[in-house]
């Protein structure tokens, strides 16, 4: 459509020629484009394959494709001794009939084709092309997923080919049920993107809604599931993840098996699952992978990481700038003594550290990982230790700023993290200024945030503090799964609540 | 707003933001206040009575409310008792609600000058707290039931480990004798106990939405136990360990007493810490609620937007805030809104429960939708 203005005749003729000039022109007479002239044999008319170079399978395209086409329309010779309209009906009736080969008139159908790395094959005196499916499947196999490491639980992951996605979760769930529906996002990138559900299980209306949302998304391209997530998310200028996105076939499984809906997208191995609550946030696949009582404890640490990550560098400030007196004498004397010498306020203090244990993670996501480690020794001991020395910083500042850095690590979604990251700042910046009182008003501040926020209809705070069903089981417990899997969260509001013991039940 | 409300409250958080509406203020200086009042230690004995008048006025405020289902008290009155006077009733909760919410803010800000920041400027601690209020408010009510239900279990993990953790201070003899000039005292300073109990009349405006809002008796009732006992439990607590006399020379008696505790481990040493966020919590939680009923009851009575009111109250919030010049005029405040929460609990539910009977009001789809919910 974008490019209409240029050509005179946007209509495939019988003139070959005019074919070919009309696809160079429309794909910008790209030096990839290839035209392969296939003469025939007896007549000087011919036949010409177009396609993109590097995005076709070269070996499918000459073994199969060109065999077809010399053995049914450049072969002149023979018994073959039709009128030559004849014979390209015939081919063109025949090829039909192979997988992923259609015949069209549409210019624009041709093109996507063609970008699709499909080949289409021009035809002298025919008004129409032919095109063969022959797109080359380029993508890596797929591998343990580098950001959601588990100890236990499937090595796989999702990778950038959106067909190997889509077969990976339909070799996961092997139920009827589940349904992919494809559309198209981006004017230009024109990426597939697909809406993953079960039928039956999942609320109609949350599907709706995320196809009217991923619909009314107008982009030239979105470069990865990112743009789209920032598009259908429900508040833009919240800090916190209000969609999760997973590299892990698994856990989108789990999702779809709550009643949660998937959206994969073609060029990206992260998926984004709606709704996501903050709890759902805390979970890790690999918590329902083990047993419950462990896991329940890890998930406790998981709080406390989520406490210390949030909360401990400003209660530090709180505590040491203003409310000496609430700390335990004895630690206010040996903090006392540590500070001596320090030339900075607290705030200034952990702003150093902290600002240094972001440089130094930051700069460990950049370099190569042998590189990366050695900085991470660097950055934590020797400076660490020698702005201690030096007296910059307190040696309980460092460990406050170690454990809030080691706390921030332990959660299961890097963007919960860094929303915690951010947050953390700001709880600084209160306690330095209000004390214990700034980080409480803060505090309020982020629960009567997340109680206001919602994502794809459900609040971002439930099933913690839900209005409608407050459910203990998969919060900072993890009740045995016979309990568990009884129901699907009620929050989702799914069709088919019961997950499991139906057969104790009378049928319904 | 002319379209009837959709019930979201189920009858469990029903009772858990009663509880958290009450529980405010009255939690810090309840045992000196009953106990200056009073003067022997039987004000345990007068907050179970407290807790039984209290129930009384729930009675009455839930029997009125269920004669117009789905309906609050802005919307009915009128019916009761006409146009005008309608109106006038409606003022009223306005002023005492915005007065109280004042009130809250001005409370914490002088604990908080007390315990946590001596330096700050009062000025600067009622601003905070009234911006950061405002924010959550404007979520509506369903905002403010969530944030409660978040809430409700910290204060009470912290209510409960504070007693245990201060159980060796307490001495039973503290609390002796039971009733030492019998009965009489005790009816005569119920008035000021009933300060605590103030927001009751709530249960006017939540039934509304509350999903089963007939069955609400038993949450009610569990509510109003549950503000009952925490109330008897800290004020058995303090005064038992604290003795009588000295609880009356505090200003925040509770509060001292939590600083009491010794227990061998770091940081339960100073349960002051927890004990005053968590106080705050719960004055946060009552103020939502004050301050989303008055600037409802306005939007209602001019028919303006609810949130430009919120946001419009809050000068007018910091002015009252900043009235009283010390302290005292701010317990003496208190005292009025005591008075005036009787009124606006008992007296004025009472008055249009009787008169609505009497004039035969009802909402007429409340048989509809009774006969619904049976069909």
């Amino acid at each position: 459509m974008m490019r209409s203005s240029q050509s005179p005749s946007k209509e495939l003729t019988t003139s070959v020629g005019h074919n070919q000039q009309l696809l160079a022109e429309l794909l910008g007479n790209s030096s990839d484009l290839v035209f392969q002239e296939l003469p025939l044999a007896a007549s000087n008319r011919k036949a010409i394959a177009v396609y993109l170079k590097g995005l076709v399978d070269q070996k499918f395209l000459f073994n199969r494709v060109y065999e077809v086409i010399s053995s049914q329309l450049l072969n002149d010779a023979g018994e073959n001794q039709r009128p030559y309209l004849e014979r390209v009906n015939w081919f063109v009736q025949y090829a039909s009939t192979f997988a992923q080969a259609f015949h069209t008139t549409n210019v624009e159908q041709i093109i996507s084709e063609l970008l699709h790395g499909n080949t289409c094959i021009l035809i002298e005196e025919h008004a129409g092309a032919m095109v063969f499916g022959t797109s080359k499947e380029k993508s890596r196999s797929p591998e343990e997923p580098q950001s959601e490491a588990l100890v236990r639980g499937p090595r796989i992951g999702f990778v950038e080919d959106l067909t190997e996605n889509t077969a990976l979760m339909r070799r996961r769930i092997k139920d009827p049920h589940l349904t992919f529906d494809s559309l198209i996002i981006g004017r230009r990138g024109r990426k597939e993107v697909v809406i993953c559900y079960l039928r039956g299980v999942v609320n109609p209306d949350l599907v709706e809604e995320v196809r009217r949302r991923l619909k009314a998304i107008d982009i030239d391209d979105p470069i990865e599931s990112g743009y789209i997530e920032n598009y259908i998310q429900d508040h833009k200028y919240s800090p916190f993840p209000q969609i999760q996105n997973t590299e892990r076939p698994d856990r989108v499984e789990g999702a779809l098996l709550e009643g949660r809906v998937a959206i994969l997208m073609e060029g990206t191995p992260f998926s984004l699952i709606v709704p996501v609550t903050f709890p759902m946030l805390m979970q890790s696949p690999e918590d329902y992978y083990e047993r419950w009582i462990p896991t329940t404890l890890i998930r406790v640490l998981r709080y406390l990481a989520l406490f210390f990550a949030l909360f401990l560098p400003s209660l530090y400030i709180a505590l040491v700038s203003y409310h000496q007196g609430l700390l335990p004498t004895k630690l206010a004397i040996s903090i006392a003594g540590s500070r001596e010498g320090v030339p900075f306020p607290t705030l200034f203090e952990a702003l150093i550290m902290e600002v240094t244990i972001e440089l130094l993670r930051e700069a460990g996501v950049r370099l190569p990982k042998p590189v990366g480690q050695a900085v991470g020794i660097v950055g934590g001991l020797v400076i660490g230790q020698s702005a201690v020395e030096a007296g910059i910083v307190s040696p309980i500042m460092v460990i406050v700023v170690s454990l809030t850095a080691i706390s921030s690590f332990a959660f299961p979604q890097y963007a919960v993290a860094i929303s915690i990251r951010l947050l953390r700042f700001v709880m600084m910046f209160a306690a330095s200024v209000l004390g214990l009182y700034g980080i409480i008003l803060i505090f309020v501040l982020i629960t009567s945030h997340m109680v206001k926020l919602y994502s794809f209809g459900v609040n971002y705070a439930a099933p913690y503090a839900s209005t409608q069903h407050f459910s203990w089981k998969d919060l900072f417990i993890r009740a045995p799964l016979h309990l568990l899997l009884k129901h699907r969260p009620a929050m989702l509001k799914s069709l088919d609540r019961t997950r499991s013991g139906l057969s104790k039940k009378k049928g319904d | 707003m002319g379209s009837l409300p959709i019930p979201f409250i189920s009858t469990y958080h029903l009772t858990i933001t009663f509880v958290s509406t009450i529980i405010g203020v009255g939690i810090l200086t309840l045992p000196r206040v009953a106990g200056e009042k009073l003067g022997t230690p039987d004000v345990w004995i007068e907050v179970i009575l407290s807790g039984i008048i209290s129930f009384l006025a729930v009675c009455i405020c839930l029997y009125l409310s269920n004669r117009f289902p789905q309906e609050t008290l802005y919307h009915y009155n009128k019916r009761i008792v006409g146009k005008i006077l309608g109106a006038v009733i409606s003022l009223l909760y306005i002023v005492h609600y915005l007065f109280y919410s004042a009130y809250e803010a001005r409370v914490q800000a002088e604990a908080v000058r007390h315990y946590l920041l001596d330096q700050t400027p009062i000025e600067v601690t009622i601003l905070a707290f009234l911006l950061v209020g405002v924010y959550l408010t404007t979520g509506g009510l369903p905002a403010i039931v969530r944030i409660s239900v978040f809430y409700f279990p910290i204060t009470l993990v912290i209510i409960f480990s504070i007693v245990l953790l201060n159980w060796q201070n307490f001495k039973l003899d503290n609390l002796r004798p039971v009733m030492e000039f019998g009965p009489l005292p005790l009816a005569s300073s119920l008035l000021s106990t009933s300060q605590a109990f103030s927001g009751v009349e709530v249960v006017l405006f939540f039934l509304a939405y509350t999903k089963e809002a007939r069955k609400a008796l038993r949450p009610l009732l569990l509510g109003t136990a549950l503000v009952t006992l925490i109330y008897m439990i800290t004020v058995m607590m303090v005064i038992g360990s604290l003795t009588l006399e000295e609880t009356k020379t505090l200003t925040w008696p509770t509060m001292e007493f939590v600083k009491q505790i010794e227990f061998p481990g770091a940081f339960f040493e100073h349960f002051e810490i927890f004990f005053i966020s968590i106080w705050l919590l719960n004055m946060f939680t009552t103020f939502f609620v004050d301050l989303y009923l008055a600037s409802f009851g306005i939007s209602l009575l001019f028919g303006w937007n609810i949130r430009p009111v919120m946001l419009g109250l809050v000068p007018v919030l910091y002015v009252i805030a900043s009235l009283p010049k010390d302290l005292n005029e701010v317990m003496r405040l208190s005292n009025l809104l005591g008075t005036t929460s009787v009124f606006a609990s008992l007296v004025i539910p009472g008055v249009l429960l009787f008169l609505s009977v009497l004039l035969g009001k009802r909402n007429d789809n409340s048989r509809m939708a009774k006969a619904g919910k049976e069909g």
